[in-house]
């Protein structure tokens, strides 16, 4: 008996022939459950993660665990495999374990080597996480990608409401003077500035809320500034969207970044953010796409 | 007769349809668009990211309740015209690829090469920076 892995399946399934469809091959032995979730929702979107790149996924969620992270991060996005593997997330407990992909192509992915990553067109391509800003905890938050390439015109992420001085969730990673900036949650007052230019490829860019008056921002683990940022301000109910922001429901600001990472969660420490850039990192870096 | 790239170039300055073009044409143009995310020329690239479908939101709306919820076409308005990014077609000519299902819808949504995208993120992105400086 012939036996077809996913793909083989849907290049023959208008030919009449009827083959038995078996998942992916799982590893079993020492698999996190995350892992095991993940690799299902992979099967199921007719996606293909290889051997190596598996091992890499059970790796880093162990990691995690192992730092305290895990329950920290309620959706993780980190992309292996091929394209319909690409937008599904290594654990979603919040928003949708697969993001939705908006007009993407397989093209405008590449799993691992210097030109890896998935690559937006600053027109109309973008990643919907699923996940309301509002879902999360007001003063514990933390929004992060994973940048790796070097375009500086204006990368907004995330979601905003309203007209006038918005409730906002959103990353500028980095803004057109290639300084970073992030709004945890007014886009003036509560905002976030790195104080000097930031050097590309930029890495892993992420901002946290940890307190009410604690607004942090890093690249590459370290600590950029903190802001104590205004407060009283209501997180948007709107999904956050990588790729660009969501703004009152509508798309905007569209990127033309090459990402391969993005997260969304509760507040982190300072040694919290350090070990999620050095696990990210080695993963980045077992896949020769790391910057 | 394979087309090159100048007469796609010639083509596609006016509106036209994919089912318009022969078979031979049909697969010249997705081979293109495909070599236009990977391995043409900065000029040759910029041209097909500036190549955009104006389908209609009837058309969109049809060709979403025919993709998994996971995966969606969304278009750029911009003065009443939708945009929607050609190379979706790259993935569109094989059974099971991610957009294969809209095919038949696609394919007769007109296709054209426009600035007007390109000009508006320009524009929209001067405004925001405006805004943001204000703040």
């Amino acid at each position: 008996m012939r036996v077809l892995a996913p793909k083989q399946f849907r290049s023959v399934i208008s030919s009449g022939y009827h083959p038995i469809v078996m998942p992916a091959k799982v590893a079993s032995v020492g698999a996190d459950p995350d892992f095991t979730a993940w690799m299902a929702q992979v099967t199921g979107n007719l996606g293909t993660v290889n051997s190596g790149s598996q091992t890499i996924a059970n790796t880093l969620i162990a990691g995690f665990k192992t730092d305290g992270t895990r329950t920290k991060i309620k959706q993780f996005w980190f992309g292996l495999g091929d394209f319909p593997a690409m937008p599904c997330c290594l654990w979603a407990d919040l928003g949708s374990a697969i993001l939705t992909n908006h007009n993407f192509v397989s093209g405008d992915w590449v799993e691992t080597g210097s030109s890896g990553g998935l690559t937006g067109n600053a027109g109309n391509k973008y990643l919907d996480s699923g996940l309301s800003a509002a879902a999360l905890t007001a003063n514990s938050t933390s929004f992060g990608i994973y940048v790796h390439d070097s375009t500086t015109s204006f990368q907004t992420m995330g979601a905003e409401d309203g007209a006038g001085i918005p409730n906002t969730l959103e990353i500028h990673a980095p803004d057109t003077d290639s300084k970073m900036r992030s709004d945890q949650y007014d886009a003036f007052g509560g905002r976030a500035t790195s104080p000097s230019t930031l050097s590309a490829p930029f890495a892993l860019m992420l901002a946290t809320r940890d307190s009410s008056s604690t607004h942090s921002m890093y690249q590459r683990g370290t600590l950029l500034t903190t802001s104590a940022g205004a407060t009283g301000i209501t997180l948007p109910a709107f999904n956050l969207f990588y790729f660009c922001t969501n703004q009152n429901g509508t798309p905007q600001s569209f990127s033309g970044q090459r990402l391969s990472c993005g997260l969304i969660g509760s507040g982190l420490s300072a040694t919290d953010v350090s070990n999620i850039y050095t696990r990210i990192q080695a993963a980045q870096t077992s896949l020769t796409r790391n910057v | 007769m394979a087309i090159t790239f100048a007469q796609a170039q010639n083509a596609l300055q006016n509106p036209l349809a994919f089912s318009g073009l022969t078979a031979q044409q049909q697969a010249d143009v997705v081979t293109l668009l495909k070599n236009g995310v990977q391995g043409f020329s900065a000029p040759q690239r910029a041209f097909f990211a500036n190549c955009w479908f104006t389908p209609t939101q009837a058309q969109i709306d049809a060709m979403n309740a025919l993709l998994p919820p996971q995966t969606r076409l969304s278009a750029r308005p911009i003065g009443g015209v939708l945009y929607l990014c050609s190379d979706i077609l790259t993935d569109c000519m094989t059974v099971g690829s991610t957009y294969h299902a809209v095919l038949p819808i696609l394919k007769d949504v007109p296709m054209q090469f426009s600035t007007v995208v390109a000009d508006d993120v320009a524009a929209k992105q001067a405004a925001a920076i405006a805004a943001r400086n204000l703040g």
